[in-house]
């Protein structure tokens, strides 16, 4: 008869046991373990519709997921106003400074006032990150106008959290070129899959993460990354809320990964490089 | 390092009901591959509390309905949990039964579920395409209309369907995000109009809709082998809903809905 239920902690019918963050996402429980989204967007949606997407809203669904700390850019600052889009993550910042790291968005379109804005942020506002989006603002992630902000990075050893990797190629060459730099490459682990020679590039670059965000969800995708980059190669990131921030949360918590490699994606890998 | 003590004195695992998802091997695979067996189907499955599945052939989508549909039955014998569902295509071309001759299989086969893939196995869902087969099912048994996405034809021709023929029930599968502002005025408009879940990956999607357009139209799916369970499972898992509706779209509503077949 369905709409049954039953105890969580009754026997299993194939004696699968859940580690502790397969457990939580079983029973929709907040993640009772460390957890940092590195990829969202306070704001709303720019050409499409979701319910809330402000900071307060997300800072309730992070108090439903167990997400401790979330990496805003807004979603606006990726778009068309990137001071604007700043201006709100710098008031998220200052009002949640447990809950809320900035991440300032410079628009290569503007250089002069891109640098502007990546030195009052982080200089003065305590903004720990920066995010890129080289496909919305359709410019190269190679262009010389993102070339101070690479250099920004690697002089403060800030996290870029960018959306496109140009190709594995670039990756090395940015990684080396800027080592103090970290660099997040979103959305990455789903291009894996197409282009194996990114998980082969990053496996051996230290300033190098790959995150997961994104309507990508095939099944052992996650899993397949990390056996060949390795696991501290890969961070947990939602992109919410462009989509939901439970979607590739649970896609780690149910992968069939060890509690400790969980972790590793959920916190550890990024938690020292944000200062947490 | 030892897990926290925790106490979960009112933790429940919901039982649900996978109402998309696959049996057979399938020419793209992730790298977890597909399910060959219902033995393995269901295992799986059970890791997530889903104890029954709606499911189709691989076959029946990738190359011909009718050998999924006949694979289908023979994979799934003596698996009482695993509910079969066909695939149709129209008949004109006289590689698959006329609507009343197909009707009458599904009657004698005890299968109560249609889907179709006409983007995929390339047809119009026009009436003079289609509209023999609509009209033989409507009243008859639910139609699960897998599309790729929710674009202006596609969101046109499902209302045009849905509001032509008020008796056929249809699911919408296989949706992405980025649609609310389609199939909130959609749902409103066409009460036979439902929606399956496994896509539906918009912020607050599941909460918003169940206020909306109610958490009595939609249905909890998966979209295996495809596609992970986790992303789907915990976006009906944390929904802020209550669990009288997370029940709803986690099983009820798809019994509800196959239970107006007609047989």
């Amino acid at each position: 008869m369905f709409g049954h239920v039953w105890r969580h902690n009754a026997p299993h019918p194939h004696h699968h046991r859940p580690d502790p963050f397969a457990a939580d996402a079983l029973t929709g429980e907040p993640l009772n373990d460390f957890v940092i989204d590195v990829h969202s967007h306070p704001g709303p949606g720019t050409n499409f519709f979701y319910q809330g997407g402000g900071v307060d809203d997300l800072l309730r669904v992070m108090d439903r997921t167990g997400v401790d700390y979330c990496c805003f850019s807004a979603y606006t600052a990726i778009g068309p106003d990137f001071v604007r889009g700043n201006e709100l993550v710098a008031g998220a910042v200052r009002d949640h400074p447990t809950r809320v790291i900035g991440f300032a968005v410079p628009n290569p379109n503007y250089p002069e006032l891109a640098k502007e804005e990546l030195i009052r942020r982080v200089d003065e506002q305590g903004f720990r990150g920066i995010k890129i989006h080289s496909t919305s603002h359709e410019y190269p992630i190679h262009g010389p106008n993102y070339i101070p902000v690479y250099e920004f990075a690697d002089d403060h050893r800030l996290p870029i959290l960018s959306h496109t990797y140009d190709s594995p190629a670039r990756i090395r060459q940015l990684a080396t070129t800027y080592p103090n730099a970290r660099f997040i490459w979103a959305h990455a682990i789903w291009q894996h899959i197409r282009t194996p020679d990114l998980a082969l590039t990053v496996r051996d670059l230290p300033n190098v993460f790959c995150e997961m965000s994104g309507s990508g969800n095939r099944r052992g995708q996650i899993e397949a990354f990390v056996r060949v980059a390795g696991v501290e190669s890969a961070v947990f990131g939602s992109d919410y809320p462009v989509l939901g921030q439970t979607w590739q949360m649970g896609n780690v918590a149910h992968a069939d990964l060890t509690h400790e490699e969980k972790r590793k994606i959920f916190s550890e890998n990024i938690r020292g490089v944000l200062g947490l | 390092m030892a897990a926290p003590l925790r106490f979960r004195t009112i933790a429940l695992v919901i039982e649900l009901i996978d109402s998309n998802c696959a049996l057979g091997m399938v020419s793209r695979p992730g790298p977890a591959g597909a399910f060959l067996s219902a033995d393995d189907l269901e295992a799986h499955q059970a890791r997530f509390g889903i104890g029954k599945a709606l499911v189709y052939h691989s076959l029946a989508v990738e190359e011909h309905p009718t050998a999924g549909n006949e694979l289908l039955m023979q994979a799934i014998e003596s698996h009482d949990n695993l509910i079969p569902s066909w695939l149709a295509l129209p008949h004109h071309t006289g590689e698959f039964p006329k609507p009343e001759r197909f009707i009458e299989e599904l009657r004698s086969a005890g299968v109560r579920a249609v889907r179709i893939f006409p983007d995929q196995q390339r047809f119009l869902t026009d009436d003079w395409v289609s509209g023999e087969l609509f009209e033989a099912l409507a009243g008859q048994v639910p139609l699960f209309w897998h599309i790729d996405s929710l674009d202006t034809p596609t969101a046109r021709e499902l209302y045009r369907v849905s509001t032509t023929h008020h008796d056929l029930q249809i699911v919408i599968c296989d949706v992405d995000k980025m649609i609310n502002r389609t199939i909130t005025p959609l749902m409103r408009e066409a009460p036979n109009i439902w929606l399956e879940t496994g896509g539906y990956r918009t912020h607050r999607g599941i909460e918003y809709l169940s206020n909306a357009v109610g958490a009595d139209r939609m249905v909890f799916g998966t979209k295996l082998p495809w596609q992970a369970v986790g992303p789907p499972h915990a976006e009906l898992m944390y929904a802020d809903i209550d669990d009288d509706a997370r029940r709803a779209i986690g099983s009820s509503n798809l019994e509800r809905l196959l239970a107006m077949a007609a047989w």
